[in-house]
């Protein structure tokens, strides 16, 4: 029996299933060659130290610098990164630096600045009592998405936790000085210090009072003080308050009552000094 | 003459059995072991994929014995259709529609790959349609049969 010649539709499909099959094949072959070259080049950059992103916070910004990336692949390279902090549960801001393609053969710097918007902790009154006094975990978050274009699109989404230190770390107050004004009242200085171990720099405006320890509802006003103190900066400043005579006594404790003000919010607590 | 015909369809039935074969073992290989290996590999592998592979592979090799076995029937063509159909279902359920998720610790690695899933799946079933065409195109060739009606 003669052998019945295919249909010319049916040549047309078998030659289009080997065509798909090759593309496919080259494509993987082509993707998996880019995919390889654009990682090793990232991993031989990081094996000797260039390229490697630098982060640095300076107290309103967090920077991610110097990123250096080239495309040694086949594919345009598309990389978009996104960053976010965060303070406690609370979001302190975050920025992207949208996508950016790097055609084969080229290379590129990427830097992602993101705005730290203290704002946000400070409208948080636990977390403002936290940030002062107490040490607090800091989450970055890092989203990078990265594609050969256009057949392959990857995500990478991975964060990491940085300690926060107190920014009014080991505050303390003690008398000073005690020195007569006149024959009823004295001039009492209390120091206070802190150092601020946290990567936010502390400013505002510091109000102390002094209850009477011999009158009820009376207290006696210190003028306020204008604090600035810098990351890592051990801060040293002075109260000072006009007393009667006999309001001090030798080896008591007094209650210092304290409000700080800091980008219009306040946090209020109390503390002691002894005489 | 009996004989010699019933030798030579016993020898037609055992070269596609040993085609079937071989194909199955392809099959196996890509259908079952390429994909329980990369689950396994990257910890994706839950019971549920597991479950899928077994099952859709069954299906698949099912299909193929069928199709390679009776080639020349009407089951041999609605094996082939249903082998494309279910090979590029099977594609684009074990790659979750293109887009596969990778989580170890804190870090989690998207991968999403739709124009290579559509070319992947594109494959099986250009065949299917050719196989249709094929058949249609067999049957179409076939000598019809003439019978005298006695008046």
């Amino acid at each position: 029996m003669a052998e019945v010649e295919p249909p010319f539709a049916s040549k047309g499909f078998r030659l289009l299933s080997i065509g798909l099959s090759i593309t496919l094949l080259l494509t993987l072959i082509t993707i998996a060659y880019s995919a390889y070259e654009d990682l090793a080049y990232v991993f031989e950059g990081f094996a000797v130290g260039e390229g490697m992103p630098q982060l640095s916070v300076n107290g309103t910004h967090l920077t991610i610098s110097n990123l250096k990336l080239a495309n040694r692949g086949i594919y345009p390279l598309s990389i978009a990164l996104r960053g976010e902090v965060m303070l406690g549960n609370v979001d302190l801001g975050s920025a992207s630096t949208g996508e950016i393609i790097i055609l084969p053969k080229m290379q590129k710097q990427i830097d992602l600045t993101l705005p730290i918007n203290l704002t946000r902790a400070y409208t948080n009154y636990t977390l403002l009592k936290m940030i002062l006094f107490n040490k607090t975990v800091a989450t970055f978050k890092i989203k990078v998405d990265f594609g050969l274009q256009p057949f392959v699109a990857a995500s990478f989404e991975g964060g990491f936790n940085s300690r926060v230190g107190a920014a009014l770390d080991s505050l303390t107050f003690r008398l000073r000085s005690v020195e007569p004004l006149n024959e009823t009242h004295v001039k009492a200085d209390v120091e206070m210090e802190f150092t601020n171990r946290s990567p936010l720099a502390v400013n505002g405006l510091l109000h102390a009072s002094l209850p009477s320890a011999r009158q009820r509802n009376l207290r006696y006003v210190a003028a306020p003080i204008d604090i600035l103190a810098q990351p890592s900066q051990h801060y040293i400043g002075q109260l000072t308050f006009t007393l009667p005579k006999e309001e001090l006594k030798s080896g008591a404790w007094y209650a210092l009552e304290l409000r700080f003000e800091t980008l219009g919010y306040a946090y209020e607590w109390r503390s002691t000094f002894r005489v | 003459m009996e004989v010699p015909k019933k030798q030579n369809r016993a020898l037609v039935f055992a070269g596609r059995a040993f085609q079937a074969a071989i194909f199955v073992a392809i099959n196996y290989v890509i259908f079952f072991i390429a994909p329980s290996l990369f689950f396994s590999s990257t910890g994706l592998l839950t019971a549920e994929i597991e479950a899928a592979i077994s099952s859709y592979f069954l299906i698949i090799a099912s299909l193929t014995v069928l199709h390679l076995l009776l080639k020349d029937h009407i089951i041999g063509l609605a094996s082939s259709v249903g082998l494309g159909i279910v090979e590029s279902i099977y594609i684009y359920v074990i790659t979750d529609g293109g887009v596969l998720t990778i989580s170890y610790g804190g870090f989690a690695l998207t991968l999403e790959f739709k124009p290579l899933l559509y070319l992947m799946m594109a494959i099986p079933l250009v065949n299917t349609v050719k196989q249709i065409i094929d058949y249609v195109g067999r049957s179409a060739a076939q000598p019809v049969g003439m019978v005298e009606v006695e008046g």
